[in-house]
């Protein structure tokens, strides 16, 4: 049964959380906390808090499915909208604070690299999906809807390619901190075989031993 | 270098980097009038070496650089030895050891050279240098360098006619640099230079910064200061130089041959498979200006001549 007290505590992680790493990244830009090149800083960590969240966002289903809660849909949307938010910034602080609007350099800065237009495709899938994440257009475009949304997993990897490619080292021999991209990667595989069939029906099982569990 | 008027260096920006580190604006201002007299201004002693550094202005910045603050030069650091991460290096390098630190020039000389680097520094006149450093990732700083040119090093070595290239060595210490042998990399740094690039006046071996010691993080107890070309060129804590006969491998061109060339000399021409390199970022400062080729030292060109800087990049 849910309390007053637990429908607000749901309610600040749905919706307020999220927010946390935004707050810190303005404290830290306001207050020096954000190196010596804070539109580097702002670059990065919007892009880390974006994928961090799509992760987050993905694992509310398999939760759903294991801990029979509903509430996680409501989070897997808000969560959703605000992987979008730090895809945002993470694009904006590039083109706007970094490039400064200038078309010529930002189109210079995008000229043959991939892991850029990489990037740029995630952010439009995502805008897609963040367009599409309000009752109105599921009622409306139904089965679409569910096709549109699997897409999800499609921006997880080109995020991490994106990832992969930025990083400093020779993606080819692994030369470098990969660590992180390769962690998110399995993690993102592990999340996807969450969602096969086949593994539904052992999370079907599970599930009543969960709640048995989370009932104690 | 380029000679122009002094005064153009904004002064406030000395000011705003801690007064006890200089009274730098007045050594840029009248160094070279006391050079002219033979006066050498005296700088704060090193607290960090216990060596006195002395500076006499031996070049003249660009017109319109300012000097990038302390704080931020030594806080924001790509040495990889210590961490990945730029604002981390400072604190974890925090307690490296520089002394003793033995220093060999070998190879290819007739005159080899194995000593402290305490005693090293005792032999020349110490410089004070103000260069552009330019790093591959696409941001910039102005720094104030102590030093001594290289060539009057290789001189003191006299290097053998067969000699062709200098290749740097770095310790490989796992107790010092926490991150020697990690990530797969060819641990430890190496880098190198075409002998005509060594023996450059501009080349500089560097142990210090705004008139002390140079900190850990910045490659204490001495370093390399290539100001034409991307910054890991410029190598960091120094312990040998050899000169050697065929080209060396160094540290980023053997992790990703096609991205970090021999050369790497400063080309907004020649764009990284990362970066474009034509704009960079000076640090401090927001907007991105027009990166310059070989850094805005042109006197360096007649070292290329004829050569494909694209294929040789």
């Amino acid at each position: 049964m849910k309390t007053g007290k637990a429908n607000v505590l749901l309610w600040v992680i749905t919706y307020l959380l999220p927010l946390a790493p935004a707050a810190w990244l303005i404290f830290a830009i306001l207050n020096d906390h954000a190196t010596a090149n804070p539109v580097q800083y702002l670059e990065r960590r919007s892009g880390d808090y974006a994928l961090a969240l799509l992760l987050i966002t993905l694992a509310c289903t398999p939760l759903r499915h294991l801990t029979g809660r509903s509430y996680f849909t409501a989070m897997r949307r808000s969560f959703g909208l605000f992987t979008f938010f730090y895809a945002l910034a993470h694009f904006l602080s590039f083109i706007g604070l970094d490039y400064g609007w200038k078309f010529t350099s930002i189109q210079q800065a995008f000229a043959g690299k991939i892991f850029l237009w990489l990037g740029l495709i995630a952010l439009t899938i995502l805008l897609l999906l963040a367009i599409t994440s309000f009752g109105f257009s599921r009622r409306k475009i139904g089965k679409l809807w569910q096709w549109i949304h699997t897409l999800t997993y499609l921006v997880g990897l080109i995020i991490l390619a994106h990832f992969f490619l930025s990083i400093k080292g020779n993606a080819g021999t692994l030369t470098g901190t990969y660590f992180y991209p390769i962690f998110t990667f399995v993690l993102l595989l592990l999340l996807l075989i969450l969602r096969l069939p086949a593994f539904l029906s052992l999370v079907e099982q599970l599930r009543g031993k969960i709640n048995k569990l989370l009932r104690k | 270098m380029k000679l122009t008027d002094t005064e153009k260096v904004t002064p406030e920006a000395l000011f705003l980097s801690r007064r006890k580190f200089l009274k730098l604006a007045g050594i840029l201002g009248v160094s070279a009038a006391l050079a002219a007299c033979g006066i050498q201004p005296q700088t704060e002693t090193s607290t960090a070496t216990g060596v006195p550094i002395t500076g006499v202005l031996e070049n003249t910045p660009f017109p319109g650089d300012t000097l990038t603050p302390y704080e931020l030069v030594t806080n924001y650091n790509n040495f990889y030895e210590f961490s990945l991460n730029k604002e981390d290096v400072a604190q974890k390098a925090a307690n490296f050891k520089t002394s003793p630190w033995q220093f060999t020039v070998s190879g290819l000389v007739n005159n080899p050279i194995s000593l402290d680097v305490s005693e090293l520094i005792k032999k020349y006149v110490i410089e004070e240098r103000v260069y552009r450093m330019r790093c591959v990732e696409g941001w910039s700083m102005v720094i104030p360098w102590l030093g001594f040119p290289l060539q009057k090093l290789l001189a003191e070595a006299g290097v053998r006619s067969d000699a062709k290239y200098v290749k740097f060595t770095t310790p490989y210490d796992h107790d010092q640099f926490p991150n020697d042998g990690a990530y797969g990399f060819a641990w430890p740094y190496t880098e190198g230079l075409r002998l005509d690039e060594a023996q450059h006046d501009l080349t500089l071996l560097a142990i210090g910064l705004y008139g002390k010691a140079l900190p850990p993080q910045d490659g204490a107890p001495i370093r390399l200061v290539v100001p034409w070309k991307y910054g890991f060129k410029s190598v960091k804590s120094i312990n040998g130089i050899e000169l050697v006969s065929e080209q060396p491998q160094t540290f980023w061109s053997s992790a990703s041959p096609t991205e970090y060339g021999f050369f790497a000399n400063v080309n907004p021409a020649v764009p990284h498979p990362r970066w474009a390199q034509d704009t960079e970022r000076r640090i401090g400062e927001l907007e991105r200006r027009p990166t310059e080729l070989f850094n805005g030292y042109s006197e360096v060109a007649f070292l290329y001549e004829g050569m494909d800087l694209v294929k040789n990049f």
